[in-house]
């Protein structure tokens, strides 16, 4: 995974070297802006674990905000942060000494990451960048009482996971106030998840390391200005996989400074 | 009727929402193959019974449902989701809808795993139906007053690579339902060979409760079905041994590859040798199970050797506790006990008949806590000694909790439960589990 770690990274800091061959069609704005926004993005995925050997769903909702700057209407640098809720229903930890079926539901945590996108084509009415981002969300650990035992019990569950995707956009630029775009990506989820168990005399830990099933993102969302200073945009992807279709959807309401 | 348009509504709005979440056009249901606790394609959905027939056809068309078949009753039917959308979109849609009762996946039920041996039906031990048992007397059982084996052998039926030593009277090698299950033919501490064959009874008995070839369409089901017997002999032909024969038997099972040994015998002296011999077996994680003895009294030893041994009262067809079960401090766990069918050496019989008896005592509870540790031994490999007798104490039964709840001096923590040792227990949203 560190290896697919660095290929996201060197691949963004490749495309962010590469200079927009569309400059000379749409000349880009001197100076610097900047973009508060109020992000919301939901997750639905199939997940696999014991070296692949099972899978199971794993559900996540973020909610945060992310500040923009844009450098000449060519690179976006962005950060991102906020509150998550990660879900791994089914997921079974069966080196414990008693074995847990997880089936409680979301578990808090906070989130960070950062995007990248640079323009590498304009036209009056299409415009192409390349886009990436990395999101990494650290659980808090979160306890369960084990009851109905010949001895009392406790579980202690903390999940972590990371998500990095990077890849073209094509923007659709000749409405006046809506950007449609059609986005493919290359898309990597892996992450843990470490249950503690106590129960009498019997003590246990497992760490459960689960990778997401399907590579390829493709996304169709579209920017809304409501008027020179707020917008709204959506994104809905689906990442098709062996046996199935996983998907997100993520939204944001957009400030512009 | 004035109500179907605002279901209608209601239905394209939600259906909406789920378009532009999931693009769902694009969206294949779930494959069969990647095993779905439910049926693919199927919904079973309860709409408010008030409600006319004509009303559920609308509404199942405002949602784009397919119903399939008649309704399971009134209000109540199976249909099909909209194509592209997934079981669960359609779940989540149908129970944000007021009029509907309930939603929720047509789920798969399974049989729990159950073996083709011929006599598993008097096996009550292993799964008891209650009502009248097919045991002599044709006692009445209690329903589920088992080790709950059949949903246990879900999760495991066993590592041929696990050993279970059977320290006993030797075993009949020779035996339909036992001689594939040996790992050789053992050692005879009696006679000081390498044949442990059974000159009694008892260890026939105690090893086919332990581990009976099963599933082979004949005989009984033994607990551990795919774990190995290591016969050794250290009690003759009446069933007698010494602590030196017994101590001599520990350490050979213990250097022989032994993961767990029954000892299903017991005397009223404790032998610091006895003692050095179980620390000796516990320190190589190896799993020491004895009977706590039928006297009604005291717990024997080994059995009372608290530390290293895990000491097996009995129960009966109805869990309750069958007063030669020997009570004390001692005692961890109990299991069924009372007329417990098993192997008896062929050369006991005639050539005509079965070998197979019911027999009675806290030997055969030993033996199904032995076959227990053994399951758990071949899933849990890297579990101690103790951790595996604290799984078993833990997971146990209160089943006389409603007078003596908790731990006690006849049935310690309880009858054992293979379902709770061996499958994962839920852990769901709120304070608990069980």
């Amino acid at each position: 995974m560190k290896q697919t770690v660095r290929a996201v990274a060197a691949a963004l800091l490749v495309l962010t070297a590469v200079p927009a061959f569309g400059q000379a069609q749409r000349p880009a704005l001197p100076g610097s802006s900047f973009k508060a926004n109020l992000t919301a993005e939901y997750l639905s995925r199939r997940i696999s674990w014991d070296e692949a050997s099972r899978d199971s769903e794993f559900r996540a909702l973020l909610a945060g905000l992310k500040f923009d700057v844009e450098f000449g209407g060519l690179l976006t640098l962005s950060v991102v942060g906020g509150l998550s809720l990660s879900d791994f229903p089914a997921l079974t930890f069966r080196e414990l000494p008693i074995a847990l079926d997880y089936e409680a539901g979301f578990v808090q945590g906070i989130y960070v990451g950062g995007e990248i996108k640079t323009k590498l084509l304009a036209s009056d009415t299409i415009e192409m960048d390349i886009w990436g981002r990395y999101v990494t969300s650290l659980g808090t650990s979160k306890t369960w009482t084990i009851e109905g035992f010949g001895a009392p019990g406790e579980a202690a569950g903390k999940p972590n996971w990371s998500l990095a995707e990077v890849g073209p956009r094509l923007i659709y630029a000749g409405f006046q106030n809506a950007a449609p775009y059609l986005a493919v990506t290359a898309n990597w989820l892996w992450g843990d998840f470490k249950m503690d168990e106590t129960m009498g005399e019997l003590v246990g830990s497992e760490l459960k390391k689960v990778k997401g099933l399907g590579i390829v993102r493709a996304a169709l969302g579209t920017t809304l200005d409501l008027s020179s200073r707020f917008s709204v945009w959506g994104e809905a992807g689906l990442i098709p996989r062996s046996g199935g279709v996983d998907w997100n959807v993520r939204g944001a309401l957009r400030f512009s400074f | 009727m004035n109500r179907i348009p605002i279901a209608t509504k209601r239905a394209v709005g939600l259906l909406t929402v789920l378009l532009a979440a999931a693009a769902a056009a694009l969206v294949g249901a779930s494959s069969p193959a990647e095993e779905t606790p439910y049926a693919p394609g199927r919904v079973l959905v309860k709409l408010d019974t008030v409600r006319s027939p004509s009303f559920a056809a609308a509404f199942f068309k405002a949602y784009g449902l397919t119903r399939l078949g008649r309704p399971l009753r009134s209000g109540l039917y199976v249909v099909e989701p909209p194509a592209g959308f997934t079981v669960e979109q359609t779940v989540a849609a149908l129970r944000a809808n007021p009029e509907v009762v309930y939603a929720e996946p047509d789920y798969y039920f399974r049989i729990h795993t159950t073996p083709n041996d011929e006599f598993f039906g008097r096996q009550y031990a292993l799964s008891n139906p209650g009502d009248k048992l097919a045991l002599p007397g044709s006692p009445t059982g209690t329903a589920k007053a088992d080790i709950h084996a059949t949903a246990a052998w879900e999760e495991t039926t066993g590592a041929s690579s696990v050993v279970v030593a059977v320290l006993d009277t030797g075993v009949d090698v020779a035996h339909p339902d036992l001689k594939n299950k040996l790992v050789s033919r053992g050692r005879d501490l009696v006679n000081d060979d390498l044949d442990a064959s059974d000159d009694h009874w008892h260890g026939t008995h105690v090893a086919g409760i332990i581990g009976a070839e099963t599933n082979n369409g004949f005989g009984i089901a033994g607990v551990a079905w795919n774990c190995k017997i290591l016969p050794v002999k250290v009690l003759d032909k009446t069933g007698v041994g010494t602590v030196s024969q017994i101590v001599l038997g520990i350490i050979w099972a213990a250097d022989n590859g032994a993961n767990v040994i029954n000892m299903s015998f017991g005397g009223d002296e404790g032998a610091e040798a006895l003692k050095d011999a179980l620390k000796y077996a516990y320190t190589k994680k190896v799993v020491c199970v004895a009977s706590v003895g039928n006297d009604g009294k005291n717990v024997d030893y080994p059995a009372a050797y608290d530390d290293y041994v895990l000491a097996v009262a009995a129960t009966d067809y109805k869990d309750e506790w069958p007063t030669y079960s020997a009570p004390g401090s001692e005692v961890d766990v109990a299991a069924p006990g009372e007329s417990i069918l098993s192997l008896v050496p062929t050369w006991s019989v005639a050539a005509d008949d079965f070998p197979y008896r019911f027999r009675s005592g806290t030997s055969m509870a030993a033996a199904h806590a032995s076959g227990l540790a053994a399951l758990i031994r071949s899933i849990r490999p890297w579990l101690t000694a103790k951790d595996i007798m604290n799984v078993i104490r833990y997971t146990a039964d209160d089943v006389n909790g409603d007078k003596l709840p908790g731990i006690d001096k006849y049935l310690g923590y309880g009858r054992i439960n293979m379902e709770r040792a061996l499958v994962p227990a839920k852990l769901k949203s709120g304070p608990t589990i069980n």
